[in-house]
């Protein structure tokens, strides 16, 4: 038996049962040995690449379960704005964009009206006094408003007629869109970005991802507020990328699913909304906005009647709840579903699940749900005077209950919702470890396990991935340390070193 | 004759001959603005500050008058031999009494009025070839870009209000086919438009399609939720549930009338229509606890189509003894400021009988009462008034 990778001195976690080896031999894609001693010499010939890893951490290459992948590779060609904190920072940011400007037209990201000094956006006017010869689109943090300059209102096609225009008191349009005309706006710039754009977008965070050892992604696309045009292109050339790119389109459409032969659907297939913009469901009143409890985007029974359609069609969903309302609906029909069909095993999720409370963590148990979490929320978002404690008070203490979650034995498959928060599995497993609210933190294995071998499983995948041993695709990494031994607040800092994919070295500063 | 289209590609053909190149983008605007100020005339300084506002005052000057030869020379005379611009040292216009033609011209000096014939309606919809001055923008001319967006809007509303004018022509003349096919270039524009939806509903059942109106339906629902993260309107879905039980009604009377009895029996069994059992229990003294404990457990055995009976009311005062309502209940208490009132105890023992006989008028319901020597005041009269009304279907087992 011949070696073409040979890994040797490693804490090799299998993450199967927390047994360890000390080496690993790839041969083409494929891992074909693994050892505890030095047997691995008869592999080695002058063609093998050895990596010595130092005592230090190798692992199975990462699986982040909830990636908007187009959106993370348009952004990443786009200008975030999210640190500009006055109106003169931001243009001043678009005015060097604009000096660097090679044709169609400039996107900005990430803003809110939160971060400026003068506490709401800026119009067009306003945009054109740092940036009049280029259209100028930006869009804040959640895509839940769009921003033209005047050369953009002009380029593009308005919905002038739609409600959602905020007009001065001149009665002109301030170039601030939101609601509907936000939605058809956008709709209508999105579907003149070309494939080749995407393509090219999308081979430009390969090296990012690789560097942060993800080797699959669960690509969340199409459907409300991005472009089925997205997932349409993933579906014809997800496989031309380095990594595997499982797609999850985001549409009610069953038939349209089936007919493109897919197994999944959903993602981001709104029960609710967010809390950032108060629209999660909640079972309470928000604390920063007494009266308002957040709002379901469908009725119990429109949610029974497309849960069963997957179920009798044998198709895994994934369904976007946040609030306790919108999780417990979904439960609901989940096992409406169940009782009518006995089908099980098809693996269902609800991604987020925020504010999941400890009944509905057992209904999840009884149907075989997983969940695909956010665990780097916590570290953006959780603990005191962050927005988790702003929008729910006292009850921030409630969101993302992992250990309670792993104890009562449901599977939570991590994920870092790019472009949400940034694509990094070690901020998440370090999030993961390090959850503000003390009773809800995990020890370092089981947060490894969210973005290895329970993210395979999400996909149905266990057998190909997820975990290291013989006869298992070579997605492996190499870490700069011993994960083990790092105290947990530094997990953070770890960093990959060497990431192969499929028995090919697609990254490495070793 | 001089024939000008702004609304699309700006077009200037005099004669048969096209103009663009010739008069080039400023000249072509100019031409649009005194077009768009037909009933006055311009001061120069007035089109200086809109085309050329970053230039001195002399190259301005300059510029507007070689802008205006520039027109002249190339638009000749009408057939009675009127010039087509007024031009003096202070003002310019468009000579009211020259002929020609210009989409902008006549859509705006269009009178919809009940009398419209069809060929006129129909002519201005063709003018509408796109925005205003399509793929142009000014640099640095703030005042002239604010106008053509300003204007774009007005053109944008005219067209959506004539186009719904040809609906209300094509409907009254039961013209569904024509009808059906302007609906659709107003949701092209305004893609949510319920009040079009609507219409699209009422046209495929009056011609009929009530099971195209239902595929519609469902369609643009997906279309709400999927693009905007919202529901149809109760007005739209309340018209749905019309043609569905219309529908539904109509296969009932009709020759599958033995399918469907079979489809409702395998509904009954699917329901599993038979006895809720529920156990519950009393606290002394704290005030609606048997109650509460009564509507939780409901809501927790047969789940929340039930809920959906009551009222938005109803539901809250339901809510004020027993939270978990709130659970099953979705938009209705977004915004509700009130939550949490002090409702009337009449209202919630109402509510509450009343969620009995929703229950019970579908399944049978046996409520086994622990402990009901502790039971409060409250709950004890209202369980003596359910013992004298005798609900149909409810069986009350005290232990």
């Amino acid at each position: 038996m011949h070696a073409s990778i040979l890994i040797k001195n490693g804490r090799c976690m299998t993450m199967e049962g927390k047994e360890e080896k000390k080496w690993i031999a790839v041969e083409q894609n494929k891992i074909v040995a693994m050892g505890d001693n030095t047997e691995y010499e008869s592999l080695i010939d002058g063609d093998t690449i050895v990596f010595d890893a130092g005592g230090n951490t190798v692992l199975p290459g990462f699986i982040d379960s909830h990636f908007h992948v187009i959106q993370t590779a348009l952004d990443s060609i786009s200008v975030d704005l999210s640190c500009a904190k006055t109106y003169e920072e931001l243009g001043e940011q678009l005015r060097e964009a604009a000096s660097s400007f090679t044709g169609g037209y400039i996107r900005g990201i990430r803003i809110s009206e939160e971060q400026f000094t003068e506490g709401r956006f800026p119009g067009r006017t306003l945009l054109d006094k740092y940036c009049s010869d280029v259209p100028v689109v930006l869009n804040s943090m959640e895509y839940q408003v769009s921003i033209l300059n005047t050369y953009a209102m002009l380029y593009f096609k308005i919905p002038f007629t739609a409600e959602g225009i905020e007009l001065d008191r001149k009665q002109m349009p301030t170039g601030i869109f939101r609601k509907q005309a936000n939605s058809i706006l956008r709709t209508n710039i999105l579907k003149n970005i070309s494939d080749n754009i995407r393509k090219d977008a999308v081979e430009g965070i390969m090296g990012t991802l690789l560097m942060n050892g993800i080797t699959t992604i669960n690509a969340m696309e199409g459907g409300f507020m991005y472009s089925d045009k997205d997932a349409d292109f993933l579906y014809e050339h997800g496989k031309e990328f380095p990594i595997d790119i499982e797609l999850f389109y985001q549409t009610m459409d069953i038939e349209k699913i089936k007919a493109m032969g897919l197994k999944r659907l959903g993602g981001c297939l709104y029960v609710d909304g967010t809390f950032g913009a108060r629209t999660a469901a909640l079972s309470f009143q928000y604390a920063d906005c007494p009266g308002t409890m957040g709002s379901l985007l469908l009725t119990q029974q429109e949610i029974n009647d497309f849960v069963l359609n997957c179920y009798k069609n044998n198709l895994q969903l994934a369904l976007y709840t946040i609030g306790d309302r919108a999780i417990e609906m979904a439960i609901n029909a989940h096992e409406n579903a169940f009782y009518q069909t006995g089908i099980i095993g098809l693996r269902h999720r609800l991604e987020h699940a925020e504010l999941i409370n400890e009944k509905q963590i057992q209904r999840a148990k009884e149907l075989g749900i997983l969940l695909s979490m956010q665990p780097s929320y916590e570290t953006y978002w959780g603990g005191p005077g962050k927005m988790y404690e702003q929008r729910l008070g006292d009850k921030y203490i409630l969101t993302n209950p992992f250990k309670e979650i792993i104890e009562k034995g449901v599977i939570i498959c991590g994920g870092s919702d790019s472009d949400v928060t940034e694509p990094r599995p070690l901020l998440g497993i370090h999030s993961a470890v390090n959850h503000p609210v003390v009773k809800h933190r995990v020890d370092i294995y089981e947060a490894l396990k969210m973005f290895t071998c329970n993210g395979a499983y999400g996909i149905f995948q266990e057998k190909n991935k997820g975990t290291l041993s013989v006869g298992k695709t070579a997605d492996i990494i190499i870490l700069d340390r011993d994960i083990l031994l790092v105290p947990s607040h530094q997990i953070e800092k770890a960093r990959v070193c060497v990431t192969i994919k499929s028995g090919e070295t697609l990254y490495s500063n070793l | 004759m001089l024939s000008i289209n702004f609304l699309g590609k700006p077009r200037v053909e005099y004669n048969g001959k096209k103009l663009e190149e010739q008069l080039g983008s400023k000249a072509v605007v100019l031409i649009c603005l005194l077009v768009l100020n037909e009933k006055r005339y311009m001061s120069r300084e007035k089109l200086e500050g809109y085309l050329w506002p970053d230039s001195s005052t002399d190259a301005a000057r300059y510029n507007l008058r070689y802008n205006l030869w520039l027109i002249k020379k190339n638009i000749g005379t009408d057939h009675k031999g009127h010039k087509f611009l007024h031009v003096d040292s202070d003002c310019c216009s468009i000579n009211k009494e020259y002929e020609f033609e210009c989409d902008t011209f006549e859509i705006m000096s269009f009178k919809h009025s009940q009398n419209d014939s069809l060929e006129s309606i129909l002519k201005l919809k063709q003018l509408f070839r796109g925005d205003l001055l399509e793929g142009c923008y000014f640099k640095n001319c703030d005042e002239l870009n604010d106008l053509i967006i300003f204007e774009r809007m007005k053109y944008e509303q005219r067209k959506v209000k004539i186009l719904k004018s040809l609906v209300d022509y094509y409907e009254k003349e039961e013209s569904f086919d024509n009808c059906l096919e302007v609906i659709n270039e107003i949701l092209e524009i305004e893609p949510y438009d319920e009040e079009m939806i609507l219409k699209i509903l009422d046209i495929y059942v009056k011609c009929g399609k009530p099971v195209a109106a239902i595929t519609y339906y469902n369609n643009f629902s997906k279309l709400l939720t999927s693009s905007l993260g919202i529901s149809p309107s109760n007005q739209l879905r309340k018209k749905y549930e019309e043609i569905r039980s219309v529908l539904s009604d109509s296969i009932d009377n009709n020759s599958s009338k033995a399918n469907m009895d079979t489809f409702m029996k395998d509904i009954s069994k699917q329901e599993n229509v038979s006895v809720i059992e529920i156990i519950s229990d009393c606290i002394k003294n704290v005030d609606y606890f048997w109650i509460s404990d009564v509507v939780g457990k409901i809501i927790a055995a047969v789940g929340t189509d039930y809920l959906n009976q009551l009222s938005e009311k109803e539901l809250l005062d339901l809510a004020y003894i027993q939270c978990d309502i709130l659970y099953y209940c979705d938009d209705k208490f977004e915004h509700i400021k009130d939550y949490g009132r002090d409702t009337m105890s009449v209202c919630i023992i109402n509510a509450f009988i009343k969620l009995l006989r929703i229950v019970c008028s579908k399944q049978e319901l046996t409520i086994i009462i622990l402990n009901n020597t502790d039971m409060d005041d409250t709950s004890l009269n209202v369980l003596k008034y359910l013992k004298r009304i005798k609900i149909e279907g409810l069986k009350l087992i005290e232990g």
